[in-house]
């Protein structure tokens, strides 16, 4: 029989209860969420919706039911019943919280840019958000100490616990970039992993700024589903190690 | 911790209506979760929490956390997810012919006639030979968290085939071009046996 220990409001964080369970329930995925973001100079006013219906990009009649928020100089946001759109002068991001739009982002995002070549961007992420529930305090904090054990912050701290972790590793291919890994806790019980896979524009800072765009625009309508996939593939793993590991480095010994 | 630049943003009313991921508020900020950022006479900082009350530095700009997705957007679980082509138009009778593709695969290509009635009308205008749409059956939560089963079936908007779907296209069908070729190369008499 393992013993578990709980805590306070970070994950992996030693207190005072402790829980013993023989049986690892496997956490339940309580949402998602999709992005892309391209980092640039950017002119926010122009993305209203009107303007996405008048380019084929957005049904006319979603452009008149969509909940604008604001179009402004500084930025502009507005939400339509399947994807948000948020932009600042220097960011552009398309979100939506479900796999049935993905391809439609894909498409509203690659057209928007395909509109918009000459945008001067600089970066681009395709960003998979995962949230689980965990059916116990303790297996929330399990997930903190397999994540980061604790044993180093022993005699250093009182109950250490996990508020974020940021893994970073090397592209898989030749792109420029890296894919960045982020768990953190969102809500009791309930803790995000996202995978933000970035990538930067070519080396040559010569290129013009519709090549840079051209080269993002060409990066999501062709690594789009890879990009997800790979970040599933993450995410799905880490958990599926997590329900196998049997011990937990929660620094008490 | 990122240098965002606040530019006109200082000039927008208390009381303004800002989206989620920017409310501005100009006043200490306590709620739980928000991003919060001292302001500057050109620049303010800010940096994402995770939980917990940010302190309050005076009169703050604060940003909702994650909250990029504005409460509006619905999320929609799929629970049977096709796509689909659309192979031939029957103007008359205002419907279409599609293959469809469950996309959980192991499934043969399936053939559907559906009517435009089924269409939201401003997709009507992209119903034409090869047109590829999603269909997905499945459950989505309100913000107030009311649950509907829905069938979303939207036509793709901006779709190009890539450079190397264009080649694998040509050498399949140069593949069975050949083959159609070495069947009609055939000496005339193995052919009627083979009949």
């Amino acid at each position: 029989m393992r013993k578990i220990t709980c805590a306070h409001s970070a994950l992996g964080g030693s207190g005072q209860t402790r829980v013993s369970m023989s049986v690892r329930p496997k956490p339940e995925t309580v949402g998602e969420e999709t992005a892309i973001v391209l980092v640039g100079d950017l002119n926010p006013k122009i993305f209203h919706p009107a303007w996405f219906a008048m380019q084929g990009l957005i049904r006319s009649s979603e452009a008149e039911e969509a909940e604008v928020e604001i179009v402004h100089q500084d930025l502009a946001s507005f939400s339509l019943e399947w994807v948000a759109i948020q932009v600042t002068r220097d960011r552009f991001a398309a979100i939506t919280k479900s796999s049935a739009f993905r391809t439609h982002l894909r498409d509203l995002v690659a057209g928007t840019f395909t509109k918009l070549r000459h945008t001067p961007t600089r970066q681009l992420g395709i960003n998979y958000t995962q949230r689980y529930r965990f059916s116990e305090k303790g297996e929330w904090h399990n997930f903190g100490h397999y994540l980061a054990p604790k044993s180093p912050w022993r005699s250093l701290l009182v109950s250490p616990g996990m508020r974020g972790i940021r893994i970073e590793g090397r592209r898989p291919d030749d792109r420029r970039g890296f894919v960045l890994v982020t768990a953190e806790p969102a809500e009791p019980d309930v803790a995000a992993i996202q995978v933000n896979d970035h990538f930067e524009a070519p080396q040559d800072a010569g290129a013009a700024d519709g090549e840079r765009t051209g080269y993002f625009v060409e990066i999501i309508e062709k690594d789009f589903e890879t990009s997800l996939g790979r970040a599933d593939k993450i995410i799905s793993t880490l958990i599926a190690r997590f329900t196998e590991q049997k011990e937990f480095n929660d620094g008490s010994h | 911790m990122e240098a965002i630049d606040t530019g006109n943003l200082r000039d927008l009313p208390t009381d303004a209506r800002l989206p989620g991921a920017v409310s501005a508020r100009l006043e200490p900020v306590t709620q739980k979760g928000w991003m919060q950022a001292s302001m500057f006479p050109e620049k303010c900082f800010r940096e994402q929490t995770t939980t917990d009350l940010p302190r309050p530095i005076g009169k703050a700009m604060s940003f909702r956390v994650s909250g990029l997705v504005a409460p509006r957007v619905t999320r929609f679980v799929s629970e049977q997810e096709f796509e689909g082509v659309v192979a031939a138009v029957d103007e008359q009778s205002k419907s279409f012919f599609a293959r469809l593709t469950d996309c959980s695969g192991g499934q043969p290509e399936e053939e559907a006639e559906i009517a435009f009635d089924e269409i939201s009308p401003d997709d009507w205008s992209l119903i034409v030979p090869g047109a590829i749409f999603s269909w997905n059956i499945g459950r989505a939560t309100e913000s107030a968290g009311q649950v509907r089963r829905v069938s979303e079936l939207r036509f793709r908007r901006f779709f190009r085939f890539s450079p190397s779907d264009i080649d694998s296209a040509t050498k399949e069908a140069a593949r069975m071009l050949s083959l159609l070729t070495a069947g009609n190369d055939e000496p005339a008499s193995t052919a009627a046996v083979g009949k």
